[in-house]
């Protein structure tokens, strides 16, 4: 087996090396999930190409990779990832090869010190000792990220380097007002709580204006709710008078049917945003329209101005 | 208890896991001595594939495995029957394919990993009303049917050949049966997860049968079992909050296990009518 194993990675990298050798002389780009290959996409521009290491639909926090996979990543120049236990499967991937044979750039690896030098909560850090790693879903970090993405693709490609520094500018203006309008759509609503049937990935979010999460599964969507934790939600949403219940598409839906149904309320939808549905990679719906998509969601469901 | 009355997903959970516990003793008690043991863990693993194609095809996962173990059910009958593989191969071949055909489609898909797994482990804590409905028509269909066919399902039960020399109908009762018995099984995954249902066939049945002193006391036991099993094992599980599906099969098993100490401590005969 390890033998198969270790002849196939030899496989996958010469297949890789081939497709290095034959590439059209722009940056590959392959990004763990949607919102890295949406920002990586905008800073590169037409200098470089970037794919989604997951298939659409997958959980980033249960996938596995596949063979093929490993065949895509040797083909790539720079892999970005989230880190912060976001992608448990990557060490294990990334031993198949050689030390240092992918580049990498961890998106989230400077910005729990950046979340302590701007007197936030340094690095949300959860009960068990994990940090959230649904860094994305607050908009200043994202302007972050970009601005490391930019500075890794300048050293990849330094003539491109104005260029990616101009695109960085750009997309790092849009997140700047989009954070405005979360803040203003934000700011004067009736409820502030997020009753969420999903796994807890909008602490950042929440936490940035003001909101209050309160979710049914943990941090990552794999363990199952008990009695307790819906009797407990259910007693919430009584207590506080909530109608609405968000639910996120990264665990199955029947528990926030069972959730409304019990409150009486309404389910609405918020997407964390890690991966797309088939259907909506079809529409080729990007992170901005996810993110209003959420807004528009939250601004219904809290009762907002 | 007072939870009970504040929460009807509760109240949903102990109606349907209690009228599933029913339906499942009782076809067990039958399909143990018919050395059927393993027919519930087959018909669940292809309850597997069913749930996958039904997500697969964007139809309702219960109604797609529900039409796949009930076909299932009636090929495995016909394998028996026909092409004389002993014991459980049959129960073997099917339960391995249903596993392997849901790896399949989940693998094509690549979308619905995360349904799949609530299917994996079951959910009793979401069974919607309409769910509740169906258990309770699962659970009289069982019942009636049981009733109605008490005596030749006992003489096919122990003695297959002199039962077919009677004129019984055997085929009739083995495909009513193993119908039963899928259905039973699909509505039980909502309530103990693909994993586990078939512990609530074998484990109370085999409960019962070791302090029955005929059949008759063999299936009420079992049911008893069974009901006390699911409505304790929820019960503990919202007291020391674990997950239900398991709480309940190791009350089952709780139950057996001082059955048949209680059973050899006492020197009681092993059932029979």
């Amino acid at each position: 087996m390890r033998v198969l194993a270790r002849s196939l990675i030899t496989l996958c990298l010469a297949a890789g090396a081939l497709g290095a050798a034959s590439g059209p002389g722009k940056i590959r780009i392959m990004a763990t999930v949607f919102p890295l290959r949406e920002f990586a996409a905008a800073v590169a521009g037409e200098r470089g190409e970037t794919t989604l290491l997951l298939p659409p639909g997958a959980g980033v926090h249960t996938w596995q990779p596949r063979p093929e996979d490993i065949v895509r990543l040797s083909a790539c120049d720079l892999l970005v990832y989230i880190g912060s236990g976001l992608e448990p499967w990557l060490p294990d991937m990334l031993k198949a090869f050689p030390p240092g044979r992918i580049r990498t750039l961890e998106a989230a690896a400077g910005l729990a010190i950046a979340g302590a030098d701007e007197d936030e909560e340094p690095g949300r850090e959860h009960a068990h000792g994990t940090l959230d790693p649904h860094v994305w879903l607050d908009f200043a970090l994202d302007q972050h990220i970009v601005d490391r993405i930019a500075a890794e693709l300048t050293r990849l490609d330094p003539a491109g380097g104005p260029e990616f520094t101009a695109n960085a500018g750009r997309l790092n203006d849009r997140l700047k007002k989009l954070d405005d309008e979360f803040r203003a759509g934000l700011a004067g609503c009736r409820g502030r709580d997020i009753v969420l049937a999903g796994h807890d990935a909008f602490g950042y979010l929440a936490h940035r204006y003001g909101l209050v999460q309160t979710a049914l599964y943990g941090l990552s969507p794999d363990a199952q709710p008990k009695p307790r934790d819906l009797m407990k939600a259910v007693d919430f949403c009584r207590r506080k008078g909530i109608k609405t219940i968000f639910f996120e598409n990264s665990v199955p839906p029947d528990l926030s049917r069972t959730l409304a149904r019990e409150i009486g309320g309404r389910i609405l939808v918020l997407q964390a945003g890690h991966n797309l549905t088939r259907d909506q990679q079809a529409k080729g719906i990007g992170f901005f329209e996810l993110m209003e998509g959420n807004l528009a969601a939250l601004k219904d469901g809290l009762g907002c101005r | 208890m007072n939870a009970l009355f504040a929460y009807g997903f509760l109240q949903r959970a102990f109606l349907a896991g209690i009228l599933i516990a029913v339906a499942c003793a009782v076809l067990g008690v039958f399909l143990i001595l018919r050395k059927d043991a393993m027919i519930g863990h087959g018909l669940s693993h292809i309850a597997f594939a069913g749930v996958a194609l039904g997500l697969f095809l964007n139809v309702l996962p219960l109604a797609a495995a529900l039409a796949v173990a009930v076909a299932s059910a009636l090929a495995i009958v016909k394998l028996k029957g026909r092409a004389g593989l002993h014991g459980d191969t049959a129960i073997g071949i099917f339960s391995s394919l249903g596993m392997a055909v849901g790896i399949l489609l989940a693998s094509l898909a690549r979308s619905f990993n995360v349904e799949l797994m609530s299917y994996l482990f079951g959910d009793i804590l979401a069974i919607e009303p309409l769910e509740v409905w169906l258990s309770t028509g699962l659970a009289v269909a069982v019942l009636v049917t049981v009733w109605l066919n008490y005596d030749k399902l006992l003489f096919m039960t122990f003695d297959r050949e002199s039962a077919r020399a009677a004129g019984i109908k055997i085929g009739r009762l083995d495909t009513l049966l193993m119908v039963l018995t899928a259905v039973t099984i699909v509505l039980g995954m909502k309530v103990a997860g693909i994993l586990l249902v078939a512990a609530l066939i074998v484990i109370p049945a085999a409960a019962g049968l070791q302090v029955a002193r005929n059949f008759r006391t063999a299936v009420l036991a079992s049911a008893v079992i069974a009901v006390a099993a699911v409505a304790g094992g929820l019960a503990l599980s919202i007291a020391v909050n674990i997950p239900a599906s398991a709480a309940i099969v190791i009350l089952c098993f709780v139950a057996f296990g001082a059955l048949f100490v209680l059973k050899r401590g006492r020197g009681l005969p092993p059932a029979s009518d």
